[in-house]
């Protein structure tokens, strides 16, 4: 069967009506049908994780993860399912952001993997993005979450609001003060 | 000589005048305002054109079917 991929540019009532359904036949036995939901929602997910974590190999572990936890719990699910997975996935890269400073705790500065990349990636990667990982890695997660949110993966205010369960101002100042901090960072390289 | 009672405590000018001539000048400094944020306008144009390429970035190829795979592991 084709897998249908178009819920996530629908509007979220129509998108819900159609996750549902999936999630339904999921429950009912059809495991491959949680591939409809993982094709569905894989890409602007997988464009969070990497763009909090710096990395394709653990934005996609991450992802990996977060999909095997939520097929497992997916009778738990109750409103939308693509903000339900969401928070599995963000709670993920938070976790994941929170070990990985913990690990690096005690080296000197310069010796920080401020991306977090492995030399592959980097190798990849142009000078603005290497920097721009860099910077972003030496924000707080709540203002490095919400630039990605916004920037990156080019939602709403509203949407962002909706997933993160705080107002639009207070996302309008985070992403405000992310910008501020990128630029403090940035600038003499870029001026 | 004293000349009264109070001349002793710290808050009377009169014995710390110090004191009392900074305090006004520290609560200033706390409500100084921060000037606006100005945008750079080049280093903002370099990183919207980086996170608009990172926009169109997507889960590897055969991500879904690995996750399905994985089901069976568990």
């Amino acid at each position: 069967m084709p897998v249908d991929s178009t819920a996530s540019s629908l509007p979220p009532s129509d998108s819900a009506d159609l996750d549902q359904a999936v999630i339904d036949r999921v429950l009912a036995g059809d495991r491959d049908a949680f591939g409809i939901l993982i094709e569905r929602y894989s890409d602007p997910l997988y464009r969070h994780a990497h763009g909090m974590t710096g990395s394709a190999d653990v934005a996609e572990d991450i992802l990996q993860v977060s999909f095997i936890k939520a097929f497992h719990h997916l009778g738990e699910v109750r409103g939308r399912f693509d903000a339900w997975v969401f928070r599995i996935v963000a709670n993920g890269c938070k976790d994941w952001l929170k070990n990985i400073r913990r690990t690096h705790l005690s080296y000197e500065e310069d010796d920080q993997p401020s991306g977090y990349e492995t030399p592959d990636e980097e190798l990849d990667r142009g000078e603005i993005r290497r920097d721009l990982d860099r910077a972003l890695a030496a924000l707080p997660s709540s203002l490095r979450e919400a630039f990605v949110m916004k920037h990156v993966e080019g939602r709403s205010y509203e949407e962002m609001a909706e997933l993160l369960d705080t107002t639009v101002g207070a996302l309008k100042m985070r992403v405000h003060r992310a910008r501020e901090a990128l630029q403090k960072l940035l600038e003499d390289r870029y001026s | 000589m004293m000349m009264h009672s109070e001349s002793l405590e710290p808050r009377d000018p009169a014995v710390a005048p110090e004191a009392v001539r900074q305090a006004p000048a520290a609560e200033v400094d706390d409500r100084e305002v921060v000037p606006p944020f100005v945008e750079n306008v080049a280093l903002w144009s370099a990183i919207d054109a980086e996170t608009a390429r990172m926009r169109a970035m997507t889960a590897p190829t055969g991500f879904a079917a690995r996750v399905l795979a994985g089901l069976d592991r568990r």
